[in-house]
């Protein structure tokens, strides 16, 4: 009966947030088939949590911290080789034009930031949590959050600027 | 906002209008870690069959080769005798050697190492025609104490 209730709002709470966690997703990760997967793994690790969902404090934040640590687990273990070679077949599918942009981006964040780093400026600047609240979805400390995150926005930055301008346009 | 936030904000803001990826259009995770558990089961059937390749071979009786009864070179006392018989009895025969002197451990394992010569009174063990038409002859040395026992010599007339 529990678990019939707890599904229910898993549910619930799952499709009131899938789009953002899907942008989040196709945010960090390159290829589409990948990010789709990551969702659906997403789904399915809440899925088999959803009993702890009566004591979570931010159900939005919880499901974010669930879809960060996949995109990690992935972007930092061994399915960076299937990665690779999904890359590697899609490099002859052309990248649609309303999507190079964003593409490009992504590949400037996958060169110059580890993916702890992207994930967090991707927290921060795309899907409006703040420092704290980060912290909460890592389990860091506030100030290491921020310190992360000023260092990732310097290094972005530089990046950004190009090897002649380094330095450029960096604030505090 | 500092002007660095504002700058990263610039950068990033083609991400935000990216299409979001969704449970239900991709392959099913369950595929994808089917096809790796096919791909794993694979593999380990090759290192199985691998494996048992390994034990038949080691195991197996050798081939038929030149000195074998019926052969050229059976009865002419090549198996079991000395290099230097051997060398004198193929070359008459028209053959080119190649050596391969057997080293044999403690553990009963050996090392095959391919030669210019063997010492003269060196084992012969074993013949066979190489792919180039040339004839390889395995010999341990004939003080190798890790050594087996010399083969019975072949049924001859």
């Amino acid at each position: 009966m529990g678990r019939d209730r707890d599904s229910r709002r898993l549910e619930e709470l799952f499709s009131q947030h899938e789009r953002e966690l899907g942008r989040f997703v196709a945010q960090l990760v390159h290829s589409r088939q990948l990010a789709d997967d990551l969702v659906q793994e997403t789904f399915l690790a809440a899925w088999r949590s959803r009993a702890d969902l009566e004591d979570v404090r931010d159900p939005r934040a919880w499901l974010y911290g669930i879809a960060r640590n996949r995109v990690l687990m992935y972007l930092r273990g061994w399915r960076r080789a299937i990665a690779a070679y999904e890359r590697f077949v899609e490099r002859s599918v052309p990248i649609p034009q309303d999507e190079a942009d964003a593409y490009a981006v992504r590949d400037l964040m996958a060169r110059t930031l580890s993916p702890d780093e992207r994930a967090v400026i991707v927290l921060f600047h795309l899907h409006g949590f703040r420092a704290d609240e980060i912290a909460d979805i890592s389990g860091k400390s506030h100030d290491a959050v921020r310190k992360q995150l000023e260092r990732a926005r310097a290094k972005l930055a530089r990046a950004h600027a190009g090897p002649g301008d380094v330095g450029a346009g960096v604030g505090g | 906002m500092s002007d660095l936030e504002h700058q990263v904000d610039r950068i990033v803001a083609p991400l935000g209008g990216i299409a979001p990826a969704t449970r239900g259009s991709g392959r099913p995770v369950a595929r994808r870690h089917a096809i790796l558990g096919v791909a794993v089961a694979v593999l380990m059937a090759a290192v199985a069959l691998g494996t048992t390749w390994a034990v038949l071979d080691a195991t197996a009786t050798p081939d038929e080769g030149p000195a074998s009864p019926g052969q050229p070179l059976a009865c002419l006392g090549v198996v079991g005798g000395t290099a230097a018989h051997a060398e004198q009895v193929v070359t008459a025969a028209g053959y080119t050697i190649q050596w391969r002197l057997l080293v044999y451990t403690d553990d009963g394992n050996f090392q095959s190492n391919r030669v210019a010569s063997v010492p003269s009174d060196a084992v012969v063990e074993q013949v066979a025609v190489g792919t180039e038409g040339q004839l390889i002859i395995l010999a341990h040395a004939a003080d190798d104490p890790n050594a087996p026992p010399p083969a019975a010599p072949p049924p001859c007339p």
